[in-house]
């Protein structure tokens, strides 16, 4: 059918585990087409039209640095992901990378082109989303993506301190 | 815009709504369309002074919070600010005060203890616990995250998903 997304066993466990479950409970959305413009449908979560439409809007956080906020509402759902940045290098490369995901968010489809602010990243899943996909799977990629992050930027990083080691020792074999 | 269709469908299914969930009177879409609609002014119920959220209001004491902490009862300390706690209240202030009450209990009861904690709150409580934990996750600062997911996780497995979806649904928030 479709490849199943290898299941892992992390230290933040409990943090994916609650992850999960919110947002288990806030995909609950279906067609709604806009009270205020005939002919069309809008997320309501980002046009805000009415507040009966949304939901509470909820955080979850591991701590001070990585958190995840959850807005729902009848036919889509906002997730804003806060990545940890330890260091400056970290805040760099998180920043370039979050940027190449988002620059091809068309491609992507679930992704918003701009964070909300305060957050790194942020995706847009609306009902016509759910409808082509599996909502379970959904949540499933972004526990996966949430995970997968995290273990790329620190990849990055060593790649970037051993790049930086080579350079500077083929530029200084010419000074021996 | 307002459509003769749109006017058929909102006096039929909304007429009956405006009376009951006073809510609906603040959407755009059905302000612009009220005078166009066949309901008749006497039909829309003036708000009933017991509907008036700002006089059911309740508080946790804190001084009676503080005897019970003191007798290091907090399992029953936790109880009796949920039972008291300020959901339809409008100040900001009083749901800072009734939070922070809750979640220092909830941070002082041990992780090991936890699950019996939940258990023996009673099931209509365990929804404000669970909206306790959420409002405690946005301040990982003060509050230690591990402790509230640890939390998260055991009122979960008492509750299930329901209490989820009625933290994000609750118009009563903590």
């Amino acid at each position: 059918m479709t490849q199943p997304v290898p299941p892992r066993t992390s230290a933040h466990k409990p943090y994916l585990d609650a992850i999960r479950a919110t947002l288990q409970a806030a995909f609950c959305i279906e067609n709604f087409e806009s009270q205020v413009v005939e002919r069309h449908n809008k997320p309501e979560v980002e046009v805000k039209s009415s507040k009966q439409l949304l939901l509470n809007p909820v955080v979850i956080s591991r701590n001070q640095n990585e958190r995840i906020l959850i807005e729902g509402s009848i036919n889509s759902v906002r997730i804003s992901i806060g990545v940890k940045q330890a260091d400056d290098l970290e805040k760099i490369l998180c920043k370039r990378l979050m940027r190449f995901m988002m620059q091809r968010a068309d491609d992507f489809h679930i992704l918003r082109r701009k964070p909300i602010p305060e957050y790194d990243i942020s995706f847009l899943i609306t009902n016509f989303h759910a409808e082509t996909m599996y909502k379970h799977r959904l949540v499933d990629f972004i526990i996966y993506f949430l995970e997968e992050i995290d273990k790329e930027i620190s990849e990055m990083k060593l790649a970037v301190s051993s790049r930086a080691r080579m350079c500077a020792e083929e530029f200084l074999k010419k000074f021996n | 815009m307002i459509t003769q269709k749109f006017v058929n469908k909102v006096t039929l299914e909304f007429g009956r709504l405006i009376e009951y969930d006073h809510l609906w009177e603040d959407n755009p879409a059905i302000k612009e369309a009220m005078p166009h609609l066949r309901i008749s002014k006497p039909e829309i119920k003036k708000k009933k002074k017991d509907d008036d959220l700002s006089t059911n209001v309740v508080e946790p004491d804190e001084n009676e919070w503080k005897r019970l902490i003191d007798d290091m009862k907090y399992v029953r300390a936790l109880e009796y600010v949920l039972q008291n706690a300020p959901v339809r209240a409008k100040d900001p202030d009083k749901k800072k005060k009734a939070a922070s009450m809750a979640l220092s209990t909830m941070m002082k009861i041990k992780t090991s203890e936890i699950s019996d904690a939940v258990n023996s709150i009673p099931v209509p409580l365990r929804d404000t616990l669970m909206k306790y934990v959420y409002k405690g996750f946005e301040n990982p600062k003060d509050y230690s995250s591990s402790a509230l997911l640890t939390w998260h996780e055991k009122v979960l497995a008492a509750t299930g998903l329901g209490s989820i979806v009625r933290v994000l649904t609750d118009r009563r928030t903590v």
